[in-house]
């Protein structure tokens, strides 16, 4: 029996792209991951979450607050994307204070789930510390995002009032990483 | 039992009849050439400033006044209309954090403003950071005193290319004087995609 080329060819060529359409992923499904993306946030563009907190700017960007203050940045990878880690810049001088960041997401009906935690850590200089893993789905359909930046001391140091004052540190911007 | 493979020109014309249409899909596709419309104007007027880049990866990034949050707790802003706000009191900086794709050429920035007084100012820098308090001011606009709403466009030269991984950008506003001869209404980059 004698095949014809041509039509072998032309079959393949027919039968190719309906395969491919039928195998792809649904058109609202997550793509995989091409590419990795960071976004780094200056401090001095985080909010304080409370409009009474008191916050001062220093150069380059950093800032600092009392205890307990918290500020946020709102958090926008595209949908589908694989959060990563997240490093946290600052200058962190003394063991008796710290701060910490914090990816957290929200389902708008007051669930908070801290997707990762960072602190920072006595260096005495500028540093940074990375978060441990995250690996989170991005789901911008029924989650919204924001890294809190939370200002703290240490549970056992007291600052006793008129006589000691809290270090200051300095919260100076966050790097996430994510995979599109 | 051999079976014989050849190209056929038959089959040739057959897979060049399926790539065709995605072919005109990419020319046709969101890198076509913009519609017509007043505000493409000013954004071939800003193109010009580099003849050799292409117009398709223009871009800017556009932000209103209200939008930008006060450096530090003790800045007073009002909110004035349409977007503007005036910086009147504690430490008259205001500013926001700048997105843009890494890989990017910035080519300006543009301060919108009100001044009619010449005893005022409003000035804006886009300033790269690197975490460790160490910064970079890329560009600086000084408004011009001028009868109503104005702007003013400045280009950087050299161009930088944003790197996302090593600095963190920012879009910072001044503000001298509080009178009602001084309002900030928005900043706008002016960059290319890679």
């Amino acid at each position: 029996m004698k095949h014809n080329g041509f039509w072998l060819w032309l079959g393949i060529a027919l039968a190719l792209p309906a395969g491919m359409a039928m195998a792809g992923p649904a058109p609202d499904a997550p793509q995989a991951p091409t590419a990795t993306r960071w976004m780094f946030i200056p401090a001095s563009s985080f909010v304080p979450r409370s409009s009474n907190s008191i916050y001062d700017y220093h150069s380059g960007a950093c800032v600092s607050a009392a205890t307990g203050v918290t500020l946020v940045h709102k958090l926008l990878p595209p949908n589908g994307a694989n959060l990563r880690y997240m490093r946290l810049y600052y200058l962190d001088n003394s063991g008796a204070t710290r701060m910490s960041g914090f990816v957290s997401s929200y389902d708008a009906a007051g669930t908070l789930t801290d997707l990762t935690q960072v602190r920072s850590s006595n260096r005495g200089d500028y540093s940074s510390s990375l978060s441990p893993a995250i690996n989170h789905i991005v789901d911008r359909v029924d989650t919204n995002y924001a890294i809190n930046l939370r200002f703290e001391s240490d549970s056992d140091s007291i600052f006793v009032d008129s006589f000691e004052t809290a270090p200051t540190m300095r919260f100076c911007g966050v790097r996430m990483m994510w995979d599109e | 039992m051999n079976v014989r493979l050849s190209i056929h020109p038959l089959c040739l014309a057959a897979v060049l009849a399926l790539a065709l249409p995605a072919a005109a899909q990419a020319i046709d596709g969101p890198n076509g050439p913009p519609s017509f419309d007043p505000a493409l104007m000013q954004f071939q007027a800003e193109s010009t400033n580099d003849a050799a880049t292409p117009l398709a990866t223009d871009s800017y990034y556009f932000i209103p006044a209200s939008a930008f949050n006060r450096i530090q707790s003790n800045t007073e802003t009002t909110y004035v209309a349409g977007g503007c706000i005036r910086i009147t009191g504690g430490f008259r900086f205001a500013t926001t954090d700048m997105q843009i794709p890494t890989g990017s050429s910035i080519y300006g920035l543009r301060v919108y403003y009100k001044d009619t007084d010449a005893s005022n100012m409003v000035r804006g820098w886009i300033t790269t950071y690197d975490g460790n308090s160490v910064y970079d001011e890329l560009v600086a606009v000084e408004s011009e005193v001028s009868v109503g709403h104005g702007s003013k466009y400045l280009g950087v030269t050299p161009r930088p290319i944003v790197d996302n991984f090593a600095h963190a950008y920012s879009i910072d506003i001044g503000q001298t004087g509080s009178s009602a001869s001084t309002a900030f209404c928005g900043a706008r980059v002016f960059y290319s995609t890679p």
